[in-house]
C-alpha cells in the first residue's frame, strides 16, 4: 500500500470504512522510515509499540461499532482514531524520550504527557515516533541537530529547513501522514515551505505550551504539519485550548478566543487579501518566490477575494526585534539545563565545575551563542538600549498589523525569501542563516496566526524545489487563514 | 561596536559555560556580528515609540492563568518518576557535590 501522499482525512474514512486497519498503515509509514529514514534523517526514533498501539485503536473501534456507533459518532468522539502523526522530539510523551536534538537530553524520559499529547492521545491518534529538529529549536535548517542534519526529500543535497525539519521532511518522504511542531520564529512555516506541505503556527496563547521545552516564552507556540488546509483545520481543533491550561499561565481559554475573534468582522464571501508592496524589494529574494506570490495573487482574485496594498512601515525591524529578544528568553529558559535535576551531565572537580563542563560540552554552538547573546542584552547598562527598545520596536509593529487589520481580513508575504537552501552553505554565517526567517518572525512578535501554504515549485539544478507562500490574521482567526488557503490549493495548478 | 574575546569569556562564565580561546574568538566574530545587525532598531525616534504606546503585541485578553497553589498529584504522580530523571540522587534527594568548605 502506497501511504506516502495520504491525507488525514482520506486515513480517516479508509479507516472508517475498514478499507485499511490502524496497523497496516503503521506497518506501511515503518516500512518507509526504513527504506528512506537512513538517507533523509527525518526520524529520530521510530517508537517501537508505534504497531501495538495502532492495535489498540483497531480493538477500540471494534468494540465502537460492536456498541452500535456508527461512524460519525466514532469521529465526533475520537476524531483521530488510529490515525498515525509524528512529533517533534521537543514536546513530550510520558516514558518516550525527548532530547530536543541535544546531547544534554539524550537519555531523558518524561514522566509526563505534555497537554497537546494528551489531547491527540484522547482523540484515538497512534503515534510513530519522534522527529529532528535544531537543538532546542534554534536554527532554520536542522543543521544545529546533535544527530545530524535532515535531507530536503525533494533534493538531498539541500537542508528540510528548520526548527522543525523532520516535522516537514517526514511528510515529504512519506514517513507520516501529520505531524506536530514548534513555531518561535518561523520553525512549522518554513520548513513546511521547503518541503511542500502545509503549516500552522497559531495565535499566541491558543494551543497550551504545557510540555513542550520553552526557547522564547513570548513567542512559542506548538503546531500542526500536514499536506492539506483541511488536514491542518482538524489537527488545530484537537490540539487547541477549550478551558485554558492550569499548566500553561499564558493560555487563551475558547470564551476569550471567541472574545478575540469577533473584534475584526470580516465577509467569508468576499475576503480581503493584503499584499506589502514595500516586502517584496527585500533584497535577495528569488525569482521563483516572487512568481509564486504573483500567481497566488492571480488564483485569489479569481476566486473572489479583494487584493488590496497595505502598508507595514516597521516590519523591517522585526528580524532586529526577534534578535533581541528570543536570545534574551533563551538565556533565561535555558538555565535549567545545569546537569543536576534532569538530563545528562559532565562531572567537573566542584559544583561549579559540574555546571561549567556539563553547559560547555553538551549544549551545541548556536544554543551556547544565543545564551550569550541574551546574557549580553540583559546585562545592565545594555539593557534599555536592546530589550527594552525592542519591545517597544515590537509594539510599533503590532501597531502596524493593527492599522492593516482594518482594511484587510489578511496579509499575504513569501514565507521565506529562497527555496531550501545547500546544506553548509551557511553555517558559518549566522546573520545569513537568520535572514531566512525574515517574512516569518513578525507573526511570532504580533502574536498573530499565520499558515504557509505551498504556491509553486523552483527549477534549480534539475530538481523541483517547493516554494511556499503565507498568510498572516488578526488574533484568532486561524478561520480566515483556513479559509484562504483553501482557495490557494483549490486555484493552483498542481 | 566592538565586542572583545574577554567580554565573550565573561558571558560564558555568567552563564555557566565552559569555553575554549578558539570557541571564544570564533564566537566573537559572531556575536559581534549579530549585535551589528540588531543595532538598527536604534533608527527608531523616542517620538515614533512613544506612538506605540497602548499598543499590545498579543492577544487581547491576554492574561496569567492563575492555578491553587496545591500539589498537584496529575502533574507528578509520583516523586519519584522525577527524582529519577535527575543525573545523581540517593535517599530521595538530588544529589550535588559540597558547596561549603
Amino acid at each position: 500500500m502506497d501511504t506516502s501522499k495520504l491525507t488525514v482525512l482520506e486515513i480517516r474514512d479508509m479507516l472508517a470504512k475498514g478499507s485499511v486497519t490502524s496497523e497496516q498503515l503503521v506497518a506501511s509509514y515503518k516500512d518507509a522510515f526504513e527504506k528512506k529514514n537512513a538517507d533523509i534523517n527525518a526520524y529520530l526514533e521510530f517508537f517501537n509499540d508505534a504497531l501495538d498501539e495502532a492495535k489498540k485503536a483497531d480493538q477500540k473501534r471494534a468494540e465502537l461499532i460492536a456498541a452500535g456507533k456508527n461512524a460519525d459518532q466514532i469521529n465526533a468522539d475520537f476524531p483521530l482514531l488510529g490515525v498515525p502523526l509524528a512529533m517533534k522530539d521537543n514536546v513530550v510523551i510520558k516514558d518516550k524520550v525527548a532530547s530536543a536534538a541535544s546531547k544534554i537530553l539524550e537519555k531523558y524520559a518524561s514522566p509526563y504527557d505534555s497537554t497537546v499529547t494528551a489531547k491527540l492521545k484522547a482523540a484515538g491518534a497512534v503515534f510513530l515516533g519522534r522527529v529532528n529538529m535544531d537543538e532546542f529549536a534554534m536554527g532554520g535548517s536542522t543543521e544545529n541537530s546533535a544527530y545530524g542534519v535532515t535531507k530536503n526529500p525533494h533534493d538531498t543535497s539541500r537542508v528540510s529547513g528548520g526548527s522543525s525539519g523532520g516535522s516537514a521532511a517526514v511528510l515529504a518522504m512519506g514517513g507520516a501522514p501529520a505531524s506536530l511542531g514548534s513555531d518561535t520564529g518561523g520553525s512549522i512555516r518554513q520548513p513546511a515551505a521547503y518541503n511542500g506541505v502545509v503549516g500552522l503556527k497559531p495565535t499566541y496563547g491558543t494551543v497550551s505550551r504545557h510540555g513542550l521545552m520553552a526557547m522564547g516564552s513570548s513567542l512559542d507556540v506548538i503546531g500542526p504539519l500536514a499536506h492539506t488546509v483541511a488536514d491542518i483545520e482538524l489537527l488545530f481543533e484537537i490540539i487547541k485550548n477549550t478551558d485554558g491550561d492550569r499548566y500553561d499561565s499564558t493560555s487563551l481559554t475558547k470564551k476569550d478566543i471567541e472574545k478575540v475573534a469577533a473584534e475584526h468582522s470580516s465577509d467569508p464571501a468576499k475576503l480581503r487579501v493584503g499584499i506589502v508592496p514595500e516586502l517584496m524589494n527585500v533584497g535577495g529574494l528569488d525569482a521563483s518566490v516572487v512568481e509564486a506570490m504573483n500567481k497566488t495573487v492571480e488564483a485569489l482574485k479569481a476566486a473572489g477575494c479583494e487584493v488590496k496594498e497595505v502598508s507595514l512601515p516597521h516590519m523591517k525591524y522585526s528580524l532586529a526585534v526577534y534578535y533581541i529578544l528570543m536570545p534574551a528568553e533563551v538565556s533565561s529558559n535555558m538555565a535549567r539545563f545545569d546537569g543536576v535535576k534532569y538530563g545528562s551531565k559532565v562531572e567537573g572537580a566542584d559544583l561549579l565545575g559540574d555546571y561549567l563542563n556539563t553547559r560547555g560540552e553538551l549544549l551545541g554552538k548556536e544554543v551556547r551563542r544565543r545564551i550569550m547573546l541574551g546574557t549580553y542584552v540583559l546585562s545592565s547598562g545594555y539593557h534599555d538600549a536592546y530589550y527594552n527598545k525592542a519591545n517597544i520596536v515590537k509594539d510599533l509593529i503590532a501597531g502596524d498589523f493593527k492599522k492593516a487589520f482594518e482594511s484587510v481580513d489578511v496579509i499575504l508575504t513569501p514565507t521565506t525569501p529562497t527555496p531550501a537552501f545547500k546544506i553548509g552553505s551557511h553555517t558559518d554565517d549566522p546573520v545569513q542563516m537568520y535572514l531566512e526567517d525574515i517574512f516569518t518572525v513578525t507573526a511570532n512578535l504580533v502574536g498573530s496566526p499565520a499558515l504557509s501554504v505551498p504556491a509553486g515549485f523552483a527549477d534549480i539544478e534539475g530538481k523541483k524545489l517547493p516554494v511556499g507562500v503565507q498568510f498572516t490574521a488578526p488574533h484568532c482567526r486561524e478561520d480566515i487563514l483556513f479559509a484562504v488557503g483553501k482557495k490557494v490549493e483549490q486555484g493552483r495548478g498542481f | 561596536m566592538s565586542l572583545t574575546q574577554s567580554d565573550v569569556q565573561k558571558l560564558a562564565s555568567l552563564s555557566r559555560m565552559k569555553l575554549s580561546d578558539e570557541e571564544a574568538a570564533q564566537f566573537t566574530k559572531e556575536i559581534d556580528a549579530i549585535l551589528g545587525y540588531v543595532e538598527q532598531i536604534k533608527e527608531v525616534s523616542a517620538g515614533e515609540a512613544a506612538a506605540s504606546a497602548g499598543v499590545h503585541a498579543n492577544p487581547p485578553l491576554h492574561r496569567n492563568m492563575m492555578r491553587e497553589d496545591i500539589a498537584d498529584q496529575n502533574l507528578n504522580p509520583d516523586s519519584s518518576e522525577v527524582l529519577s530523571r535527575a543525573p545523581s540522587h540517593q535517599d530521595g534527594l538530588v544529589k550535588v557535590k559540597k558547596i561549603l568548605g
